[in-house]
This record gives C-alpha cells, sequence and structure tokens, in this order.
C-alpha cells in the first residue's frame, strides 16, 4: 500500500518536474498543495481495483491507472476547454462576426457598384452608339410608321350609336352629292412650293397613289425632283416613301408587275428607278445621258405588256420614243423617232395605249395636235393625224374597253383651251368637246368626270394633274398639294342599261353633226 | 453615400443627353426627329425608345417620368411576349395597345428596340354629346 502510493507520488512528481522549468518551480509547489485533495481520492479507488485483482496484475493494472491519469489529466485539460469554451467561442464569434460584416458590406457595394456601372455604360457610351447605328434607324423608320398608322386610327369603340343622327346626315349628304372631298396629302417639308407633274396608283396595293413634284424655287439646294408614296386607307398624313432625285421628275408610275419599283422621268431626260426595300431616297438605277436615249424631258412613261413581256414606254418632248426593259435600263431595246411628214420632231405632252396594246398609242403634242402611231410593223411611227386643240394638250386618256369592244377606239383629250373632246380612232375629227379635264373611269368605262368639276372650289388653284382610281379621283394642283375625292356610288358604278344608253347618245351625236355638216 | 451616387448618376444621365440630341442633329442621315415632332403634332404626348432588354436609349420626357414608365411597361412587355411564346413558339408580339380614359399608351415591339408612345385622347364629338 505504501509502496503503491510512493510510486504515484514519484510518478506525480516527475511530470511535474518534466513539464515544468526550474524558474517556475516555486508555482510547482503551490500546485502541489492545490492538486493533493483530488489525486488522493482518485487513488483510494483505484486501490480498491488492485487489492481485487491481485498482485501480478496489479502491476499492470499499475500501467493502466497511469493511462488513467492521463485519460483524466486530458479530461482536465477537456474540463479546461469546455470551461475555456465559451469564453473561447465568444472570442471567436466576436471576430468572425466582424470578419463576416464586412465580408457582406463590401461586396454588397461592389455589386451596387457594378449594376450602376453597367447602367452607366448603357447611357452613356452605348446609347450613342446604338442610336446612330443602322439597325435602329430602320427600327425608327419602320415602327414610326406603324405608330402614325395607329394613332390616325381614332376609332372610339364604345361610341354611342343611340344619337345616329350624324350618320345619317353624314350619309345623305354623301348620297347627295357626287363627290366629296375625302383626304389632302401635303407635306410641310417636301411639298411646299412644289407643283405636282404627274400621278399613278398601284396595282398590287390599290391604296397607295404615287406623285412627283417639281423643283422648290425658294430653296435651290434641296434636290429638284421628289416623289412621294402616299396611303389613302390610313389616315396618316406623313408619305409612305420620299425619293429623291437630282433633276425635276415630270413624269411617275409603279412598275406594274413589281410592288417595289417606282419609275420616273426627268426633266434631264434620264429615267430612274427607286427601290422602297432599299433605305436610300436616291434612285437605285437610271439611264444614261447619251443620244442613244432621250436628251429632252420625259413627259410620258408607262408601262405595257403582260406579267412576263412588259416593257417601259417612254416619249420625250423632242419626240423620241424609247423601249426599255427593267431588268437593263444602260440602253434602250427600241427607239422610234416620231415626226411629222416634213421630218419635223412632234413635241409630245402625253401618251395612253388602249387597254391591253402594246403596239398603237395615241399622243397629245404641244402644237394641239392628235396624233395616232405604231411601234412596230409595216406602218410603225405616226399613223394619222387628228384635229387640232387651240392650245396644248395636256392629258389623253383612252377607254377601258373591257366588257364592250365597241367603245375601244375612244379617247378623250384635255388642252389648255379648257375643252375636253371626244374622238374616234376612226375619224380624225372629234365627236364632241367638253368644258372639263379628262379620264376615262376605271370602273365607270363610258363617263368623263363631268359637271362636277366645273363647281368652284375654295381658292381654287390651277389644277394640274388628274387620276382616277378604283374608288375615287386624285387631283394634284400646283401648290404640290394632292387631293383624293369620293365618288358617289350611283356615278361610280354603272347601272345594266348605261352601254346601251351611251351607244344611243354617241348615235345621236353623230346624228346631230351630220346634221350641222 | 448611395443618395449622393445616384444624385450624380442622375446628373451625368442628363449632362450626356443633350449631346446625344447634337449628334443626331449631325447625322442627319434618317428623320428620326421628323416623327418626333409630328408625333408631337398629332396629340402624341411622350415618344420612348427602348433597348430589348428595356433599357431606354431615347425619350421625349424627362428621365423621371421616363423610368416611371420603363419601369411599369417592361414587365408588362416582356409578360406579353413570353405570352405569346407559350402559346405558339413560332409566333412573336408586335404591338401593343392601352387604352383608357384619359389617353393611350402604343408599344412597336421589335427584335432589337421597343417605341413606346403615349397619346392624349382626344374626345369624339359623340362622346362629348352622350
Amino acid at each position: 500500500m505504501g509502496l503503491v502510493l510512493i510510486k504515484f507520488l514519484r510518478s506525480t512528481y516527475s511530470t511535474l518536474s518534466g513539464g515544468k522549468k526550474q524558474p517556475l518551480n516555486l508555482s510547482v509547489y503551490n500546485v502541489q498543495a492545490t492538486n493533493i485533495p483530488p489525486k488522493e481520492t482518485l487513488v483510494y479507488t483505484k486501490q480498491t481495483q488492485t487489492t481485487s485483482t491481485g498482485g501480478g496484475n496489479g502491476d499492470v493494472l499499475a500501467f493502466d491507472a497511469q493511462g488513467d491519469d492521463e485519460e483524466s489529466s486530458l479530461q482536465n485539460l477537456g474540463n479546461g476547454f469546455t470551461s475555456k469554451l465559451p469564453p473561447g467561442y465568444l472570442t471567436h464569434g466576436l471576430p468572425t462576426v466582424k470578419d463576416v460584416a464586412p465580408a457582406i458590406t463590401p461586396l454588397e457595394i461592389k455589386k451596387e457598384t457594378e449594376v450602376k456601372k453597367e447602367v452607366n455604360e448603357l447611357s452613356e457610351e452605348q446609347k450613342q452608339m446604338i442610336i446612330l447605328s443602322e439597325n435602329f434607324q430602320r427600327f425608327v423608320v419602320r415602327a414610326g410608321r406603324v405608330i402614325e398608322r395607329a394613332l390616325s386610327e381614332n376609332v372610339d369603340i364604345y361610341t354611342d350609336y343611340i344619337g345616329g343622327g350624324d350618320s345619317e346626315e353624314a350619309n345623305d349628304e354623301r348620297s347627295h352629292a357626287r363627290l366629296s372631298l375625302n383626304r389632302v396629302f401635303y407635306d410641310e417639308r417636301w411639298s411646299k412650293n412644289r407643283c405636282i407633274t404627274s400621278m399613278d396608283w398601284s396595282t398590287h396595293f390599290p391604296e397607295l397613289v404615287v406623285g412627283s413634284y417639281h423643283n422648290n424655287e425658294e430653296s435651290p439646294n434641296e434636290p429638284d425632283g421628289v416623289v412621294m408614296v402616299w396611303n389613302t386607307k390610313f389616315k396618316k398624313s406623313t408619305p409612305e416613301d420620299v425619293f429623291h432625285c437630282q433633276s425635276a421628275v415630270m413624269s411617275t408610275c409603279f412598275a406594274k408587275f413589281n410592288p417595289n419599283l417606282i419609275l420616273g422621268g426627268t426633266y434631264s431626260g434620264q429615267i430612274v428607278l427607286w427601290d422602297n426595300r432599299v433605305q436610300k431616297r436616291t434612285p437605285i438605277q437610271r439611264t444614261p445621258l447619251s443620244a442613244a436615249a432621250h436628251t429632252h424631258p420625259v413627259y410620258c412613261l408607262q408601262m405595257v405588256g403582260t406579267q412576263n413581256a412588259h416593257n417601259v414606254i417612254s416619249i420625250s418632248s423632242d419626240g423620241k420614243l424609247c423601249s426599255w426593259s427593267l431588268d437593263m435600263l444602260s440602253q434602250p431595246q427600241d427607239t422610234l423617232e416620231l415626226q411629222q411628214r416634213q421630218s419635223k420632231a412632234i413635241a409630245i405632252t402625253s401618251m395612253a395605249f388602249p387597254a391591253n396594246e402594246i403596239n398603237s398609242l395615241v399622243m397629245g403634242s404641244e402644237d394641239g395636235y392628235v396624233y395616232s402611231a405604231s411601234r412596230h410593223g409595216l406602218r410603225s411611227g405616226v399613223n394619222e393625224v387628228y384635229e387640232r386643240h387651240l392650245g396644248p394638250i395636256t392629258g389623253i386618256s383612252t377607254h377601258y374597253n373591257q366588257l364592250s369592244p365597241d367603245f375601244g377606239h375612244l379617247f378623250l383629250t384635255s388642252s389648255i383651251d379648257w375643252t375636253i373632246k371626244l374622238w374616234s380612232l376612226k375619224d380624225t375629227k372629234p365627236l364632241y368637246s367638253f368644258e372639263q379635264y379628262i379620264a376615262w373611269s376605271p370602273v365607270r368605262r363610258q363617263r368623263p368626270p363631268g359637271p362636277d368639276k366645273t363647281q368652284p372650289r375654295h381658292g381654287a388653284p390651277a389644277l394640274r394633274r388628274d387620276s382616277w382610281t378604283p374608288s375615287g379621283l386624285c387631283i394634284g394642283d400646283e401648290a404640290g398639294k394632292l387631293y383624293v375625292y369620293d365618288v358617289a356610288e350611283n356615278l361610280a358604278q354603272p347601272s345594266r342599261d348605261e352601254w346601251s344608253r351611251f351607244n344611243t347618245h354617241l348615235s345621236e351625236i353623230k346624228m346631230n353633226q351630220g346634221d350641222e355638216i | 453615400m448611395s443618395r449622393s451616387s445616384r444624385l450624380s448618376v442622375t446628373e451625368t444621365q442628363r449632362k450626356s443627353t443633350p449631346v446625344v440630341k447634337k449628334a443626331v442633329i449631325r447625322s442627319r442621315s434618317y428623320d428620326g426627329d421628323a416623327f418626333v415632332n409630328l408625333f408631337a403634332h398629332r396629340g402624341a404626348r411622350d415618344i420612348m425608345i427602348l433597348d430589348s432588354h428595356g433599357v431606354p436609349l431615347r425619350s421625349t420626357c424627362s428621365q423621371r417620368r421616363t423610368f416611371v414608365f420603363v419601369s411599369n411597361l417592361k414587365p408588362l412587355l416582356f409578360m406579353a411576349r413570353n405570352v405569346v411564346r407559350d402559346l405558339d413558339p413560332s409566333n412573336d408580339i408586335t404591338f401593343m395597345r392601352i387604352r383608357s380614359n384619359m389617353g393611350e399608351i402604343h408599344m412597336t415591339l421589335g427584335t432589337d428596340f421597343i417605341l413606346i408612345v403615349v397619346q392624349k385622347l382626344r374626345r369624339l364629338r359623340s362622346s362629348s354629346t352622350s
């Protein structure tokens, strides 16, 4: 028992001495004083174990006891850690909190700054780049048109129809009047001080009308020739397309079999071609200025032929007729000198082909005579000369003989002498003389505009051009305004007995002339 | 700190807009400003052009008003596009119109840009009479 006690004491002394150095001996003594009671208690418990096992086993157990001491010491240390852990955790927790807080805030700050930088980049630099890009400009042009159409259609679906008197009055007014003004197309920028030189309607899009304008004398820096396409279907007041040309455009027409091409005859003699699919406003093609083509203003321009075989016919004021193919505008396919019997050039001012006719045509000239000519055949050139107007002929129009072949030989001419004459290809004298402008109605195929156009209009400027449409009448004046009139249904649509009445009327006219003679 | 930085950002944005206008005027390659003037004449109150991501590029009203409109209309535009796409993947939205008592908003959605036009509503005679 005492030996065991001595051994344990020695072991404790050795551990203490090994663990600590000489300057700490004083503290060691103090430790002895503090450690004796708990170890004595532990020793008692172990003595009981050794007595139960035996002497030899006691030695082995002694080693185990040493291990137990170590374990106990470890446990003590652990206890110390556990006792220290709350303060240790606190100490560690504080810096961790401190670390986490600044770690999050600078990230957030960085993220915020990044977001702001992105916005800044888009708002400052990329904005300018995007705005000046071609894609942006194309979008603005197209989206602007869409928005304009939507803005112009102020259809109020909440209209209360209980008070329907207005619509009835409108109907009464329309039915009462044979012509009612529908639209006035005018653009402050491009129509100002430009007189309208020609108009044409599209066959693919019946609501589109093209008008060519002369030069603006008040602004010489602007291009001389302007062509604008207007839309009569939507109520937008800006043109669908605006095209330019360096020379004044005297005549224009839609390419009959191509919905995107527009042709123009210029004052310089060139024939230009625009494409509304291209963003440019200048022509994509033009004919050369050479003696083989036109060298005088082109006042007559028309497309004739069918879908697979069509030509552009142009006549300039020096009496030269050219036939062109849209695929090759560098050289005319065929030329024809329109001369009188004395080999004198004819100043042609207007031209018209009978319906579905590509060979023979009628022309009005500056000296008042009317000529008929053929492009091919044995009698190519001028065939007939009809009696003259007292002034230059400003318009000529042939009958649309789609239903009745009996009236295919009729045509009308208008002149500066304020008369409109009805002619027949079979006679060189006019059948009748009117006092109005002329154009055969494409729907009402026999009636000229008639006395409706004699009604005075508010501030009537000189009317320059007119053009019939399937739904109305189109008039252009010298101030650059393009008027679209609605024609009453009873006037536009022919009734069943119109043909016979017209025939009777023609017979009466002939009989009257016979009586006079 | 954040407030001052935001103010500086708005100031820079305000400063940048006249530069953009000058640049546009100088280029003269298209009549973009013409339709702006025309819209004003027609009764359009505000015109805004956004990026495909909803970032405003050009506007005829102030920055605040633009941001108010964009912040409200942007989710609506994207949701509308998603609706059209979900109903038919080969289809795509082109135009939206919000009509109210006092005015209406027209939105043209292109593949790259979005055009928003805010318009005052003119009262028709029939509505005024009724």
